[in-house]
């Protein structure tokens, strides 16, 4: 394993981690992001800049997240002790939060008037909705017609909280199409307007930026572990879809040779085409939507269809960070199913008494996999990246019949 | 200097036969073809093209199907009439076998144009990448600065893409005095064309682009009148385009 890379040098000043990454977009857009990147350098340097980000993760958000011992889950296992960092605890309800108020501060401070993103299941719209209501922006978030249909609740959070949701009714209405209408309503105005990418994706230097944001989930881990146990976790788990939940937990931990990092993907229904989301898996290198990485497409370099059970996993390509992370062989990619995933949604719910988000509860599940095969001197860390309320009654309708829940709900 | 005009057409779009009947019209007005390769994720495009590229790939239009229909192409125009590529990076990407093949050479295909790789990532094309003969495209947008403008138009052979604004294709063309001061840059420091894009849908702003550069790339409005009025309206929209620019 080559854990001897210098990993606080990545990505370069183009923005490659490697061979990935990058910045594969149009001139007019490129001189944006240089525009950003320029801005970003200078200000996460800034004191002020810092202090008010920290004031608002403290205040705001609840920072840290606690640490928990799942002393329920770890028994009823078994083997190696599971541990979970709360990201479920933030306000909004996942981790998401970090890079939006990070995003919206520095688009504040770069004289922008308004935020936009698109977003599929909503999440992220929801977060970057808070963000710009805290740091005082509008925000417009893209919606496909069909999700809006389809997730509800979170269209009815964007609207109490102020942004306009803006529906998408052309092609198939869905998050590719939301990226399409954002990117162009973007470039009609790039003066005032700011895209706020939702995860470690996308041209330089958002990739970087968000994790930047997202790092201070492992920083906390780190000194807490080490409070509780007075050394390092034995593994740590995190679910990837564009991964920035994953890079978050990870980065402070790159360097330390002795912790074993596992990513866990969504293999969905099974590895057959348009039925999983398993990029790193069954990918190869590609390049989408501006940047460099390991991307499911077909033999005409056309991102293939990807499905799995958590709307937040189900992206065709994969941050470029993780992608030079395969490679080089620093972090181990598996993958978690559907049922599994639901299997370990309902477990640590009638353990624990936590109901995760099903994008966190495919690393719940990779952990309960590797826990009874390992002694109970070792230790998983999982990174707990959201709370499950957005779910449940998706779970309960699909699912919950096998778990003892009948049409009396 | 005579002018250098180009049009751009999805590539068996709206399907195989009109593609070549409207390549080989068009060819007879205008000096070089740009063939759209469908990709669906095509950030540079606008509602219009990014929709064909859709149907185009819905109807399982691929690279091999149109080159085939290039070289039919080929056959009913002149050979001084130059055809160009114009799609994405990973399109580029997965089929650098077929680019460089014997076959693809015979098709005379003078280069490409990608819009997701700036010149600052062209290495990415270039050294042991290099696709064999093909140039990639240079862009210049009005946000170039100069040293990029010099350097960029002394190593381009075939012609320089200006695009015309910031935005995606399909919108409305807009010229400023420091666009004006930047295309007489690019023209004075290259040996080849320096031919404005994005947003010119008429004979009017094809009339402007020709006041300050050496020709013009027309494309959105041209899959909009396939689209509304067939080969037919194509036709006559281009005879009387070219009819209005003597």
């Amino acid at each position: 394993m080559s854990g001897k890379s210098n990993f606080q040098n990545l990505p370069d000043e183009k923005g490659f981690f490697g061979e990935y990454g990058g910045s594969f977009i149009p001139p007019q857009l490129q001189e944006i992001m240089d525009d950003i990147t320029e801005s970003y350098m200078k200000i996460k340097e800034d004191p002020s800049f810092l202090a008010e980000l920290d004031e608002l993760y403290r205040d705001y958000v609840g920072r840290p997240s606690p640490l928990y011992f799942a002393k329920n889950l770890s028994a009823k296992l078994g083997g190696a002790k599971i541990y979970l960092k709360r990201e479920d605890l933030n306000h909004t309800g996942a981790h998401k939060i970090n890079h939006c108020l990070g995003e919206a501060l520095l688009a504040k401070r770069m004289g922008k008037k308004k935020l936009i993103a698109e977003t599929g299941a909503g999440q992220h719209g929801v977060a970057l909705a808070t963000a710009a209501v805290t740091v005082g922006l509008e925000c417009d978030i893209y919606m496909g017609e069909v999700d809006i249909e389809k997730e509800h609740p979170n269209v009815v959070r964007m609207g109490i909280l102020g942004a306009k949701v803006v529906p998408v009714s052309h092609g198939r209405k869905t998050l590719k199409e939301a990226v399409d209408a954002a990117f162009e309503a973007y470039l009609t105005d790039p003066v005032n307007q700011f895209y706020a990418i939702g995860s470690v994706v996308g041209p330089h230097p958002f990739p970087m930026m968000v994790r930047d944001f997202q790092s201070i989930v492992g920083r906390e881990a780190k000194g807490q572990f080490n409070e509780k146990t007075g050394t390092l976790p034995d593994y740590i788990v995190a679910a990837v879809g564009g991964g920035s939940n994953a890079m978050g937990i990870f980065t402070a931990f790159l360097e330390d040779e002795s912790v074993n990092l596992v990513g866990v993907e969504p293999s969905g229904l099974s590895f057959k085409d348009g039925e999983h989301a398993a990029t790193l898996t069954k990918g190869k290198p590609g390049m989408i939507h501006g940047f460099k990485c390991y991307l499911l497409q077909d033999e005409n370099g056309e991102p293939q269809e990807v499905y799995s059970v958590a709307s937040g996993l189900d992206y065709p390509g994969v941050g470029p960070q993780h992608s030079y992370l395969k490679d080089i062989g620093r972090v181990e990619y598996d993958t978690v199913s559907d049922a599994e995933a639901i299997d370990a949604f309902f477990e640590i719910s009638r353990t624990e008494g936590i109901i995760p988000a099903i994008e966190s509860a495919h690393a719940v599940a990779q952990a309960i996999k590797m826990a009874p095969k390992l002694s109970s001197d070792k230790t998983i860390l999982i990174n707990l990246s959201g709370r499950g309320d957005k779910d449940i009654d998706f779970v309960v309708k699909k699912y919950g019949a096998k778990y003892g829940l009948g049409n009396t709900l | 200097m005579t002018q250098y005009n180009g049009f751009y057409l999805m590539g068996n779009y709206p399907d195989r036969d009109t593609f070549i009947e409207a390549a080989a019209q068009g060819l007879q007005h205008f000096d070089f073809l740009e063939v759209g390769i469908p990709f669906s994720d095509p950030i540079a495009d606008g509602t219009a093209i990014a929709e064909a590229a859709q149907k185009a790939l819905d109807s399982g239009v691929n690279l091999a199907g149109i080159l085939e229909s290039i070289k039919a192409v080929r056959e009913r125009v002149s050979p001084e009439k130059d055809i160009y590529l114009m799609t994405y990076a990973n399109i580029i990407f997965n089929h650098e076998e077929t680019l460089k093949s014997e076959e693809f050479k015979k098709l005379n295909v003078k280069g490409l144009i990608v819009p997701d790789v700036p010149s600052s990532e062209d290495f990415f094309f270039t050294g042991e990448n290099a696709l064999d003969g093909l140039e990639i495209i240079t862009f210049l947008t009005p946000e170039t600065e100069d040293e990029t403008i010099k350097k960029a138009s002394g190593r381009s052979n075939s012609f320089i893409y200006f695009i015309s604004t910031r935005g995606i294709t399909g919108g409305s063309m807009k010229l400023d005095n420091d666009t004006m001061a930047k295309i007489d840059l690019a023209k004075s420091s290259s040996t080849c064309p320096v031919v404005l894009g994005f947003g010119i849908r008429d004979s009017d702003s094809a009339k402007t682009a020709l006041e300050h550069c050496d020709g013009f790339i027309m494309g959105t409005v041209l899959i909009q009148k396939l689209n509304d009025k067939g080969l037919d309206g194509f036709k006559k929209f281009t005879d009387e385009l070219f009819g209005e620019l003597g």
